[in-house]
């Protein structure tokens, strides 16, 4: 497979996901739950899938969306119901 | 749950970009799985007798499941386990490509499979496969 091919997958990737991260309001990982870090290797497992091409980037996109889109919601319902941290 | 509404904004600007690249840009081989990757992709699921993941790789899927299953059953009983798949790639066009795979199998030592696959709505698709002898 052509290296730079990976490259671009790669960065990309990393783009999406730093900038979902962040959307996800999620800056250090001192203060992380188990649900951030179960998230975190369920996004992990995404990338590798992407950066080897066994599936299309748009379902990389897809999957990563809503992954931290539930993420994002899980930890909006645990705000309001004061479970939160 | 203003966070929600952004990672949904980004998500579909990402897709859109991808749509972008795969469409108007042409692209066939990186923000789409490549032909070889589908070859393998389908053998591997052929060879583990997951014949509906192995159809979706199919350009005529319709009533394949019969023929894959058939296929998937000869391959097991001529060649044993498969163990190693592994995709080369081959020519490549706007629309049409071409790749192989050498399959790794524990009675039939090591057997070679081409394929001939067309574009579909961005996405590479098998339209036909042999064995070389």
């Amino acid at each position: 497979m052509d290296p730079l091919r990976i490259v671009v997958r790669v960065a990309c990737a990393y783009v999406l996901l730093l900038v979902l991260v962040r959307l996800a309001g999620k800056t250090t990982v001192k203060h992380a739950s188990p649900l951030d870090f179960v998230t975190a290797l369920i996004a992990g497992d995404l990338v590798d899938d992407a950066v080897w091409a066994e599936v299309n980037a748009s379902v990389f996109v897809v999957a990563a969306g809503s992954l931290f889109m539930v993420h994002a919601a899980v930890d909006y319902v645990r705000y309001r119901a004061g479970l939160a941290r | 749950m203003k966070e929600i509404v952004w990672i949904a904004g980004v998500t579909g600007l990402a897709l859109g970009v991808v749509g972008l690249a795969v469409g108007p840009g042409h692209d066939t081989m990186t923000f789409v799985s490549p032909p070889e990757v589908v070859a393998e992709e389908f053998v591997r699921s052929l060879a583990t007798g997951r014949y509906d993941r192995a159809a979706r790789h199919l350009d005529d899927a319709d009533g394949a499941d019969a023929m894959l299953t058939a296929e998937g059953t000869s391959l097991r009983e001529r060649a044993g386990a498969v163990s190693q798949v592994e995709g080369e790639a081959g020519s490549i066009g706007c629309d049409a490509a071409t790749a192989s795979t050498r399959i790794t199998t524990s009675d039939a030592g090591e057997l070679e499979w081409r394929f001939s696959l067309v574009r579909r709505t961005g996405t590479w698709k098998i339209q036909d496969w042999s064995a070389v002898d």
